[in-house]
């Protein structure tokens, strides 16, 4: 066998090695990882109805006073200076 | 004697060629044997198995007011004062409860639909409720119940979740007649794991309208002679509910605890201070509307009132004594 043709022999094995090498690397397992965030939102809630509307104006009532000044009747403190102001719910 | 001679003249340099050879054969399994044994991990034989986190869901997301209770499409506010609502939903993670419970978070939105600022944490008395796993009036399930599940860690892949949120009598009227009728309020629960994979879920209801006045005690215009005239005495109206007000006013006459009675519209008011008498709106049986367009408060700390400024004058004759009469004011919303 000439010089040649084992040169060529030997190249010719380093090629083949480098296809081998290069499939085994090709062939191996990539990291998958996680996936992709997911977003999942339900669908609206759809039991929304037409509210009933409620009677609610609230009435206040409070006291107004006044002490008119004279001889025969001198002021003294009005009376109805701390009753409570009446609330009426309707 | 020419194959003696044949014998001698063999070529003993062709040894150098082999060697060659052997050596690029070496170089090449060596290559081979290095690169395959570095990269080839899938010919491994060692089994692995890689478990992808799940993302969680969140289902069945309710408001109420009570805790952990039904669905409730439209909630009523207490004046001046906060009211209770639950918002609370079912988070399922394939991973275990516990890898949203224990190693993830849970948030619970409660707003106006119309203030999306919301989710990005701006929290407002008004439209805006923020709370998550880490605040006192939140929690995971403790319990079991219809809408309630603890999470109880192994194979447990389904935990509940609540907030409890103290709304204003101020917060944006959704329903019918409200300033924000086209909105709604939205509860929305928010999971997370603990590898940050997140999933919502939500339920609406309306927020009605509230419309209410607290006012001050008395209005005490002290002691007169007669054919005098009062100061102005200042009686404070606040807006109690979630809309802009107007008031309707009436009052009675003052009967006199010696002689007499002091007619109705010897009372005058006006919504502005030092008016003189004369130009202030007489005090009427019958309900008189005054534009007061007193709007609601917007934050918990700056109540939102007027003052109703009144004045008496007292007749010339016939009255003595305590008198004593009533003013009635009751709100209405401004249209």
């Amino acid at each position: 066998m000439e010089v040649k043709n084992i040169v060529i022999i030997s190249f010719a094995w380093a090629v083949v090695a480098i296809m081998i090498s290069t499939f085994a690397f090709l062939k191996a397992p990539m990291n998958s990882g996680n996936t992709s965030l997911a977003t999942r939102q339900a669908a609206r809630n759809a039991q929304h109805t037409d509210a009933k509307t409620k009677d609610n104006s609230p009435t206040e009532q409070i006291v107004s006073s006044v002490c008119v000044e004279s001889l025969e009747y001198p002021c003294s403190m009005p009376e109805n200076t701390t009753r409570p102001v009446v609330r009426i719910t309707p | 004697m020419s194959k003696s001679k044949t014998m001698k003249t063999a070529p003993q340099s062709n040894i150098l060629p082999f060697l060659t050879a052997i050596l690029f054969g070496v170089a090449a399994l060596l290559v081979i044997f290095i690169f395959v044994s570095l990269n080839s991990q899938g010919d491994t034989t060692t089994p692995t198995v890689d478990i992808e986190n799940a993302t969680p869901t969140v289902a069945n997301v309710q408001i109420s007011t009570s805790s952990y209770g039904n669905q409730e499409s439209s909630l009523n506010l207490t004046e001046a004062t906060t009211t209770e609502f639950y918002v609370h939903g079912m988070i399922t993670d394939n991973n275990g409860c516990v890898d949203v419970a224990t190693s993830g978070s849970a948030k619970i939105y409660f707003y106006d639909t119309q203030y999306t600022f919301c989710l990005s944490d701006f929290a407002d008395d008004a439209r805006c409720y923020i709370g998550d796993m880490n605040d006192a009036n939140c929690s995971f399930g403790s319990a079991t119940g219809t809408y309630e599940n603890p999470c109880n860690g192994g194979t447990d892949t389904n935990v509940s979740f609540q907030c409890q949120f103290d709304v204003h009598h101020f917060a944006d009227a959704t329903g019918a007649g409200g300033t924000f009728e086209a909105f709604d309020w939205e509860g929305r629960l928010v999971a997370t794991d603990g590898a940050a994979f997140t999933s919502s879920s939500s339920a609406t209801s309306t927020i009605e309208v509230l419309t209410a006045i607290d006012v001050g005690s008395t209005i005490n215009y002290g002691a007169l002679n007669l054919s005098a005239t009062s100061s102005d005495i200042g009686l404070v109206v606040r807006n109690t509910g979630n809309e802009q007000i107007d008031v309707n006013i009436s009052g009675t006459s003052m009967p006199c605890s010696e002689i007499g009675t002091i007619n109705v519209a010897q009372q005058k008011y006006s919504l502005t201070s030092s008016i003189a008498y004369s130009s202030k709106t007489a005090l009427s049986g019958t309900p008189t509307l005054v534009e007061f367009n007193l709007n609601r408060q917007t934050t918990a700390a700056t109540l939102s009132t007027t003052t109703l400024y009144n004045q008496i004058q007292l007749p010339s004759e016939g009255v003595a004594g305590t008198c004593t009469g009533t003013t009635t004011l009751t709100a209405l919303q401004s249209l």
